[in-house]
């Protein structure tokens, strides 16, 4: 790195202490370290610091060594450090909190382990705390970082049992509550799918239940099961990332993105049932071409229907990030799907030397536009879930026999996961 | 004043929200078309009547009166459609085509949907009508079936849907995935369904009676001399006739007489039979 202020880095008792050109003549007593850091001379007590934001609360944690090298990256604001003699400094950090780590130090917020991408707390001109502030492991310390708590088996046991993986992380309030909401969600599907009634449309001259009636229980089944699927992959992910001690930064900067997608619908089905459900599961591949813009093969899809057709789909799509929030990117997106559907005749002939002919394959496109909100748990896997606004240009085919005509504008809902590289 | 950033800030989520709000809807529309047709039997002895997904009432008349009786299979019903015009409903409305097919002694009434139009077509068959000394095989995907009269062999395979059979006497054999049987006949039985309750009333002795249910089973047998009983039931077996009595749990097997007609039932309810009074 030829940064002009490397030269200027001087180790005092092992915390280290940079200073720009300039910030020696701007106060005699402090130091600034590179990014407007700026660390008071005095820190040069050994062993155990503290960090505090503005309002108080102990941000990290670190141990000043002789001869040891060791760093602080924190976001912009104002802190104060707390010396192991007790001695209070401000520290003013400036916006570029970019400050690269050497080798040593261990770091643990030790307060905030619930919240640790809190929002600004909005008082005065109190420093947004970011993913918890990190000071580098002093090199060969064999002490393991207090967050840690296995957390692969966090994840696995979260995956198998939806809030499990906070217990393993030492979580229990979100334990509880993520295991209650799984499981109000799972017995709501369940309630849901049972509600459907069971003869339906099989009486000639009996309308049935309501199509009003019917649409509000497909809809629901969909947000439930939605919800039920986010949450699972959500919980798990979550609890290794803090069974883990890591903080969230999405990554930006990916090169690929892979993510399987739900889109459904509720609507007209010809006959009764008067309405019908209308899921299509997807996989897409988007690279991202430019800064915020990616583009890929994206519905890529079976759907079949066991009176032999086959619809096999796939198409292109172009996603451009309009906002990044923290942990929440929107993203607008619009693209085509293709369709090549196969089937077999739909009677079967009574002369079998004079079979029905072939039905032809057909090809079909519908287009569509969306809105994803992109809601991160890790660094690499996000949530999604938004509107899609699609319109057929020809029969659009799903599974069960379902199809939606041509021309007919179809609002969907999308849920789904993405994985970034 | 609000800068660019924090006005996209506040928009974007309320705009987020009420689309999500309304989504998962789609804008269509309905369409109708009759349906009439009327095929000649004369030579066919077995009627197959396979459509995907219609109710159908089958009702017989008594060949024996030519006049009242006429040697053909008549129907009547509607096409139902969907499409994203009200045009293009009623356009795939008209479009399905029933046909009927003959070969020998059989005849098949079934439908062409072009793929085009694949489920987005319904059909709704009102009474279908024909002797009542013909041979029926009826299949449908989703649909209550009612038979009334027949004197041939019935057969009925239904995926979800009711079935009445009052007839059959050539014998009846039912198989529904999801759905209640009712029998009502002097033929063998042959009845299965994997979501459902059988009834079943005997009005010749000596028939065989197989039945295979989810649900509970009740027979009510015109005779009970010549019996060759083996039932099991997931809930409590009763058996009330003038030559067998028993109340029991899981399996019974009995014979009476010559054991002639079979009785075998697996259900996963109640089980009960029952003998016609006064025989």
């Amino acid at each position: 790195m030829s940064a002009p202020w490397l030269p200027r880095l001087g180790l005092v008792g092992g915390l280290v202490i940079a200073a720009p050109p300039d910030a020696g003549a701007a106060d005699p007593g402090e130091h600034r370290i590179p990014g407007e850091h700026r660390i008071p001379g005095e820190h040069r007590v050994p062993g155990e610091h503290r960090l505090e934001d503005a309002t108080g609360a102990t941000i990290a944690t670190y141990v000043v060594r002789p001869g040891g090298a060791t760093s602080i990256a924190v976001p912009a604001g104002e802190y104060v450090d707390v010396a192991p003699d007790g001695t209070r400094r401000v520290v003013q950090v400036g916006a570029d909190s970019g400050f690269p780590t050497g080798a040593t130090q261990s770091a643990d917020d030790g307060s905030d382990r619930a919240d640790p991408d809190a929002a600004p707390s909005g008082r005065g001109n109190a420093p947004r705390r970011e993913p918890r502030a990190g000071v580098a492991k002093p090199p060969g310390d064999p002490s393991p970082s207090p967050r840690v708590r296995r957390p692969w088996l966090a994840a696995m046991l979260g995956a198998v049992i939806p809030g499990s993986g906070y217990a393993v992380a030492r979580m229990p309030g979100a334990a509880v509550g993520t295991f209650a909401g799984a499981a109000s969600l799972g017995f709501g599907a369940i309630a849901l799918g049972l509600a459907a009634p069971r003869n339906d449309g099989t009486t000639r001259g009996d309308p049935g239940r309501s199509a009003a009636a019917e649409a509000v229980r497909h809809g629901a089944f969909i947000a439930t099961t939605s919800a039920l699927g986010l949450l699972w992959i959500g919980q798990a992910a979550d609890a290794w990332r803090y069974a883990k001690g890591k903080p969230l930064r999405p990554r930006v900067d990916h090169v690929v993105g892979l993510s399987v997608q739900r889109a459904s619908t509720v609507g007209l089905r010809p006959g009764e049932p008067a309405m019908a459900r209308y899921d299509d599961l997807s996989v897409a591949v988007l690279g991202q071409v430019t800064p915020r813009l990616s583009v890929g093969v994206a519905d890529m899809g079976l759907h079949t229907r066991s009176g032999g057709r086959v619809t096999l789909q796939a198409g292109v799509r172009a996603a451009g990030r309009v906002l990044e929030r923290r942990r929440v990117w929107l993203v607008v997106a619009g693209g085509v799907i293709v369709q090549g559907t196969r089937g077999r005749p739909s009677r079967a002939s009574v002369d079998p030397e004079t079979p029905v002919p072939r039905e032809r394959g057909r090809f079909g496109a519908t287009v569509y536009a969306q809105l994803e909100s992109r809601i991160f748990v890790l660094d690499r896997l996000s949530l999604d879930v938004g509107p899609r606004f699609s319109v057929p240009l020809s029969t659009r085919y799903y599974g069960g026999g379902a199809a939606l005509p041509r021309w007919a504008p179809t609002l969907e809902l999308i849920a789904g996961a993405q994985v970034y590289f | 004043m609000h800068s660019r950033s924090s006005v996209r800030d506040r928009v974007a989520p309320v705009a987020t929200g009420v689309l999500l709000a309304t989504a998962a809807c789609v804008f269509a529309w309905r369409g109708e078309a009759d349906i009439v047709g009327d095929h000649d039997l004369r030579g066919v002895q077995t009627v197959r009547i396979d459509l995907p997904s219609t109710p159908m009432a089958i009702e017989t008349c008594e060949p024996s009166a030519p006049g009242a009786c006429p040697e053909s299979l008549r129907y009547a019903g509607r096409v139902l459609a969907t499409g994203g015009s009200a045009a293009d409903a009623r356009r795939h409305a008209r479009t399905p085509a029933l046909v009927f097919e003959r070969r020998g002694t059989l005849a098949r009434l079934g439908v062409d949907i072009p793929l085009s139009i694949r489920g987005l077509v319904d059909l709704e068959l009102g009474a279908l009508a024909l002797p009542a000394d013909r041979d029926l095989d009826v299949h449908t995907d989703l649909g209550d079936v009612e038979v009334y009269g027949s004197r041939g062999a019935v057969m009925i395979a239904v995926g979800r849907g009711d079935v009445l059979v009052e007839g059959g006497d050539g014998g009846v054999a039912v198989d529904v995935d999801v759905g209640d049987i009712e029998v009502h006949g002097g033929g063998d039985v042959d009845l299965a369904t994997s979501t459902g309750k059988v009834d079943v009333l005997q009005s010749t002795a000596g028939r065989h009676v197989f039945i295979d249910a989810d649900g509970d089973v009740t027979v009510e047998l015109a005779a009970s001399t010549d019996l060759d009983l083996d039932v099991a039931a997931g809930g409590p077996i009763s058996v009330r006739t003038s030559t067998v009595v028993a109340l029991a749990d899981g399996r019974l097997k009995r014979r009476t007489g010559s054991g002639s007609a079979q009785i075998v039932i697996r259900c996963g309810g109640a089980l009960t039979i029952t003998e016609r009074a006064g025989q």
